[in-house]
């Protein structure tokens, strides 16, 4: 082949590269955030002799994953706490240079605290300060050193099983631990002074567990003259089976019929997280989430929980139906609890499972094929039902714990999907942390983050959140709704404006059945074909076609609910909300445009009918039912973010820009180009007071409470927080529809017909929402707060 | 006199170019361009990377940049030692030279300047661009833009010691390979294969680059370590580089630059002075010695025996094995790296496109496997030319035509054809391209491997007649033209939405409608351009 020809042939694969590659705006949502782990050798109780001459050194190993970007503060730091307000001072700790050393001063016991300066992290043990001998009593397994009420349980069983699988043959035995007894300051011996009812100890260390009680304790002392003693302190919890491994976790949930009450005794996380590069445990309390073979492959998709999701799945379903697909209406499920959590202050993360192989530094992640974990369900799409949708609206996304049965209360547990990301966008994909299916449900105690949703609860009548951390989201912290709507009721008679004159009618005069043709000329149809084709309205057109468009909006809804009555009721108490990608909270209700109706306009249909898999939506739509939140105590919400960060395509994604940057001709679109919501809060934030300006010019916002807007939404909040960092706004409305009407924020024409098309498919009442933090000139805002651990355990105690 | 000797050997590596002025300026456009196209991806392709790489640790792309710059140099040298071998051993110039009264040092110096001259070039081509980006990313002041100006002029010299060796090397080693035909055969894959392990692996730097995704797939924390702690070993362009930068240490860093220079260069010149010396004398006793022949010389007539010389001038001849056989061996290889590179990354950015209009990468992916096979085809094409100065004898045996020209079409026909198929499979089996487009590409790629070889061979015969339009040229084009028009009814049909089967039995039809001129009456078509051919 001459010399050319061969050049030619390969160049060739760099110009397809080149003309198929188009530029697409991606929103750089990266944050700062903090260390994930502290390592050290310390045990729950660590004996220190008084010296007059001599200190304890401190030591511990902050752990980051790799490509974060931490933030100020997240350098360690070592404090000492009173285990009650009334005690002298046991110990101090001196800094010398960044270098910890605990001073014994006087006989007692006292809590040394390890923690980013930040107060995000910690880890604590006890430490006994002596003077001649000290008795301490450690436990195998360890604990977490993080649990925030300070109690350990056990579960009154082991479980043993030959292979962990669905309906395996397991054997509950009475759960064992050791006690591990130090003598310090003398060569004597101890023995078991005084134990609780329920466990029977052998060895002077074996402890067997017999049955159930909340005051379990055992008494050491020492045999020689001193006398000292310790006495140390948990709780059985009746029928719990004590977690020691994930195939353990897996027995009790997903692998369980009717689940089992969980008492965790182990964290499960990461396999970063987990080993060292020697392939070694890190820490002899933590073991890997996940089974994993020599070639770093994972089991997840033998051991996750699949169910049908519980919200609508009519647009799969008629999709299915016309296109002779088979998409699934399941989600995965990682962890499927029926019964209590107990979580000791353990850490589960499930990032094996829910993070995608290639995570991004910018932008979203880039699915692989072997990604269990794909987005959200889909509500409604234009175009095909997967991730390549031209337009999709979400419906239920897959779930790291899901909470599956009545009354179930998890408490003291830290789960989260990812890892710590600085990449917001990672989240994208990870699912919803916890998912909320079942009445009377209590979180407590816990820490829940790094989801796409941190916590989602629909038809969750009695959920009750207390005393959480809930943190780094992808969309909103919380999301709350209902399974339960309804559709436009056809015979329902409504009197409606078109333009300047009035109809009146059934649904079905005015809009056709949901079944109908294109060719069935409805008069709505024919009113919406105007406006969406008819360009910028003067401001009293706009008015009247926006009055229009309402009433003919109210004349779809089908509010079957009296006004008070709810779905469900939730109470927040004492949370702290951080760092979310749209909204802390967001009160969900049901899209119900006419395009979900019957695909009107039909202009959109007649365009799109061209486009591989295009199906028209059919009574997708409806009303959904209301939801009560109720907030109270000492919640706060640390989510200052940069207003151009905030990322609506989870609210409503398209690819659009994809598919007009490949044209060409609308390049560089973006879902803000045509869906105007961020522009628009930001305009209505700041004509508030509500943005603040740094010193680089960028704009903060900080975002507290959202409505989904489109179909009707009557949820209603009760804010009673009463922290003094809370400084709430009023309720305010953005419009979309009458903004699209007259063409604000729509730089082209073509701008304005997507933008119109949306509106179509949502519908048309308003978003709400609710921000936080107004400011009088000058003030600066805590953007880079986050909750402090402290503050869970400080609200435990203020309770007594 | 050493600048005429230089000139003549300028002159002499321009002699095969056009000599028509508009074929001249084409010429050159082309390379400015080409040059243009490589300093742009070059550039691009670092630009990306430098912001990644400051990622992992500050300082980073400073070590790649040594990274590069010393491969360029090193990659410089090897392609200048193998110039500078045919320069240095060239026996004709030798034959010719030796008789004229110019000393042997002017000789060489012309030679070894000609050599340095062209490594100046190139690296100014190649390395100060990417000098330049370094400084305008890092906002160096002026002194760093002078130092990148002379970096070619410094580096070269010590290039140019580096490829006189390395030609001595390739020269000793080309003569024990030229005794072995086998050996060559290896050494050719061997290349090529590493040629392409090279390519992907700028290819997915490229795309990966272009994605703006992570580049963790290629360059992981660990390797990016190793390379910052293996920069020292980059001499002398580590201390070069490291002098621009550390003003601290300019001295002493200039100091072993020009000393590493001086060293390679008394070297290379010492080395290349003994080497030429004794090879100018060993080919004058060789020149005297009689090649003894082994075994008599059967004259054959069977059409077999045709196929057999055939098979022996393409897998015989050294130039065919660079450019043709290797190629054909690496072409299920090629396609492969280049196939799953694209699906991997680029389809993947397209894949809206390609949910709503599913049949564009199919389209695409036929594409290239018809381009690659089409073009390593179109190279063993023209066997009438492949003769040489043989033709004399393909003209006057007593052998029927339609015979001969059979052999020559059916042995490369052959080849080419099993490399297709292996492609395709290779293909298949990897789940890279699916049953129909792989069935498509066979059908087509054989309707494109006949008609070059079976009608091309025509054009052949016709270039062959002094007076006669030259057509020859159409074998070259048509290896690109038939997969891009195959690609166009595809990407127009998908478009519009017209089922893809449908589009397919075009494309077969197409095919077929190639080929049709096989069916009529092409063994008069050979008698007669046969005849026409004009020899000597």
């Amino acid at each position: 082949m001459r010399k050319k020809t061969l050049i030619i042939l390969l160049v060739i694969p760099f110009i397809i590269a080149i003309l198929s590659f188009v530029s697409v705006a991606i929103l750089d949502n990266t944050v700062l955030t903090d260390i994930s782990d502290i390592l050290w050798n310390y045990e729950e109780y660590e004996g220190f002799q008084i010296s007059t001459t001599e200190r304890y050194r401190l030591e511990a190993t902050p752990v980051a994953g790799a490509n974060v970007k931490l933030a100020n503060g997240n350098e360690l730091t070592w404090r000492v706490d009173k285990i009650n307000e009334s005690d002298p001072e046991f110990a101090t700790v001196e800094d010398e240079n960044g270098i910890f050393y605990l001073k014994a001063l006087a006989e007692g016991e006292c809590k040394v605290i390890c923690s980013n300066v930040r107060g995000t992290k910690s880890k604590y043990f006890y430490a006994e300060i002596y003077k001649d001998g000290a008795i301490v009593l450690n436990t195998t397994p360890a604990s977490s050193s993080e649990s925030v009420t300070g109690n350990r349980c056990y579960g009154e069983y082991d479980i043993k099983y030959s292979n962990a699988a669905y309906g395996a043959e397991t054997l509950k035995e009475k759960a064992k631990f050791t006690i591990n007894v130090k003598v310090l300051g003398s060569d004597g011996d101890y023995y078991i002074a005084g134990k609780s009812d329920n466990i029977s100890i052998s060895n002077n260390k074996d402890v067997t567990i017999n049955g159930a009680n909340d005051e379990s304790f055992i008494t050491v002392r020492t045999l020689d003259d001193t006398h000292l003693s310790k006495t140390y302190n948990f709780s059985v919890i009746k029928d719990g089976i004590n977690v020691y491994s994930y195939n353990d976790l897996l027995m009790c949930t997903n692998f369980s019929e009717k689940g089992e009450i969980v008492c965790m005794q182990t964290n499960l996380k990461s396999y970063e997280e987990t080993f060292n590069g020697q392939g070694e445990y890190k820490a002899n309390n933590t073991k890997l989430f996940g089974n994993r073979n020599s070639k770093g492959q994972y089991n997840f998709a033998n051991e996750l929980y699949k169910t049908e999701t519980t919200y609508s799945h009519r647009f799969i379903d008629q999709y299915n139906k016309e296109m002779g697909t088979n998409y699934s209406t399941d989600i995965l499920v990682a962890v499927r609890a029926q019964k209590n959590i107990y979580g000791n202050g353990f850490t589960i993360n499930a990032h094996n499972l829910c993070a995608p192989k290639e995570l991004a530094t910018i932008g979203k992640p880039k699915l692989d094929s072997a990604d269990l974990f794909r987005g959200p369900l889909a509500y409604v799409t234009i175009g095909n039902v997967s991730t390549d949708s031209l337009v999709k609206a979400f419906g239920q996304d897959n779930v790291g714990l899901y909470l599956d049965a009545d009354g179930i209360v998890v408490d003291d547990l830290k789960f989260s999907n990812l890892s710590n990301q600085s990449n917001v966008s990672n989240f994208f994909y990870s699912g919803s942390v916890v998912d909320v299916n079942a009445k009377n449900v209590t979180i407590k105690n816990s820490i829940l983050s790094n989801g796409r949703t941190v916590v989602r609860a629909f038809s969750s009548d009695g959920l009750l959140i207390d005393n959480c951390n809930l943190m780094n989201a992808g969309e909103f912290i919380l999301k709350v709704g209902s399974n339960k709507f309804v559709g436009s009721n056809l015979t329902k008679k409504a009197n409606v404006e078109i333009g300047s004159s009035s109809l009146s009618g059934t649904v079905s005069d005015i809009f056709g059945t949901t079944d109908r043709i294109e060719t069935d000329v409805v008069p709505a149809d024919q009113y919406f074909n105007e406006i969406l084709m008819g360009g910028n309205l003067d401001s009293q057109s706009a008015h009247v076609a926006h009055q229009s468009l309402l009433s003919l909006q109210n004349a779809l809804d089908n509010k079957t609910y009296e006004d008070g009555e709810f779905d469900s009721r939730i109470t927040i108490a004492d949370t702290n909300f951080a760092n979310s990608g749209i909204f802390s909270i967001a009160f969900d209700s049901m899209y119900n445009g006419p395009y979900l109706y019957s695909g009107m306009p039909s202009q959109i249909g007649d365009v799109l009918k061209v486009l591989n898999g295009f199906t028209v939506p059919r009574g997708i739509g409806g009303t959904s039912m209301p939801v009560k939140l109720t907030l109270n105590g000492n919640s706060k919400f640390y989510d200052w973010k940069k207003a151009a960060n905030i990322d609506t395509s989870a609210l409503v994604e398209t690819n659009f820009d994809i598919l007009a940057g490949a044209i060409s001709q609308l390049d560089g679109l973006t879902v803000d180009d045509f869906f105007p919501l961020k522009k628009i809060i930001i305009d209505l934030a700041k004509k508030e007071g509500r943005i603040y300006k740094d010193s680089n010019g960028d704009e903060w916002l900080n975002s507290a409470f959202a409505w989904y807007g489109g179909g009707l939404n009557n949820s209603v909040l009760v804010n009673n927080a009463n922290s003094v960092e809370n400084v709430f706004s009023e309720k305010f409305d953005v419009d979309i529809l009458k903004s699209n009407l007259v063409g604000d924020y729509l730089s082209s024409n073509a701008n304005a017909i997507l933008a119109k098309c949306v509106t179509f498919a949502i519908g048309f009442h308003p978003f709400s929402f609710i921000t936080n933090g107004a400011l009088s000139k000058g003030e600066t805002p805590n953007i880079d707060g986050r909750p402090q651990i402290d503050d869970l355990t400080n609200n435990l105690n203020n309770r007594g | 006199m050493i600048l005429e000797l230089i000139h003549k050997e300028r002159v002499e590596r321009r002699a095969g170019e056009p000599k028509s002025a508009w074929s001249l300026a084409l010429g050159i456009i082309l390379r400015i361009v080409l040059y243009a196209g490589v300093i742009i991806l070059e550039v691009f392709l670092f630009n990306r990377l430098y912001g990644k790489l400051e990622k992992y640790a500050s300082g980073s792309s400073f070590s790649f940049l040594l990274l590069i710059l010393f491969s360029i140099m090193i990659i410089e040298s090897l392609f200048s030692g193998w110039k500078a071998k045919t320069i240095l051993f060239d026996k004709n110039d030798r034959f010719i030279l030796g008789t004229l009264p110019i000393s042997s040092s002017d000789l060489i110096a012309s030679k070894v300047s000609f050599i340095y001259i062209q490594q100046v070039i190139s690296n100014f081509l190649l390395s100060v661009p990417l000098l330049i980006t370094f400084a305008v990313l890092k906002e160096f002041g002026p002194r760093y833009y002078i130092f990148s100006i002379l970096y070619p002029v410094v580096i070269s010299l010590f290039g140019v010691g580096l490829s006189l060796v390395f030609s001595v090397v390739f020269e000793v080693f080309g003569r024990i390979v030229k005794k072995n035909d086998i050996v060559q055969f290896a050494l050719a894959c061997l290349g090529v294969t590493a040629l392409c392990l090279i390519y992907q692996l700028i290819l997915t730097l490229f795309l990966e680059a272009l994605a703006g995704s992570t580049t963790s797939g290629i360059l992981s924390p660990e390797l990016v370590g190793h390379i910052s702690r293996s920069t020292k070993f980059f001499v002398p362009v580590f201390y070069y580089c490291s002098m621009l930068v550390d003003n601290i240490n300019f001295f002493p860093f200039t100091c072993l630059t020009l000393g590493f220079t001086l060293a390679s260069i008394i070297v290379g010149v010492i080395t290349s002075s003994v080497a030429y010396k004794r090879f100018a004398c060993g080919e004058v006793e060789q020149a005297t010695k009689v090649k003894k022949s082994k075994k008599a010389l059967r004259v054959q007539f069977g059409i077999k025996h045709l196929m057999k010389k055939e098979f022996d001038l393409i897998f015989k001849d050294s130039t065919y094995i660079f450019s043709y056989t290797a190629l054909l061996i690496m072409a299920p290889f090629f396609s492969f790296i280049v196939i799953s590179s694209l699906n991997s990354i680029v389809y993947a950015n397209i894949r809206i496109l390609v949910t709503y209009f599913p049949d564009i990468i199919s389209g695409l992916n036929m594409l290239m496997i018809l381009l690659f096979s089409s073009a390593i085809n179109a190279s063993a094409s023209l066997s009438i030319s492949r003769e040489g100065k043989s033709i004399q004898i393909v003209k006057y045996i007593p052998i029927k035509p339609e015979k001969q020209i059979l052999a020559k079409a059916t042995i490369p026909t052959i080849l080419s054809s099993i490399s297709l198929i292996v492609s395709v499979i290779a293909l298949l089996v990897t789940s890279n391209i699916d049953l129909m487009t792989s069935v498509v590409s066979l059908i087509a790629g054989e309707a494109i491997i006949v008609f070059t070889n079976y009608v091309g061979i025509i054009f052949d015969m016709n270039d062959q007649r002094r007076d006669s339009r030259k057509l020859g040229w159409i074998n070259t084009l048509l290896a690109f033209v038939a997969p891009i028009l195959m690609f166009i009814v595809h990407f127009v049909f998908s478009m519009t939405g017209v089922y893809v089967w449908f589009s397919y039995l075009v494309e077969v039809v197409l095919s077929v409608a190639l080929i049709s001129p096989l069916f009529f009456n092409i063994g008069k078509q050979y008698n007669r351009y046969f005849e026409m051919m004009e020899i000597g």
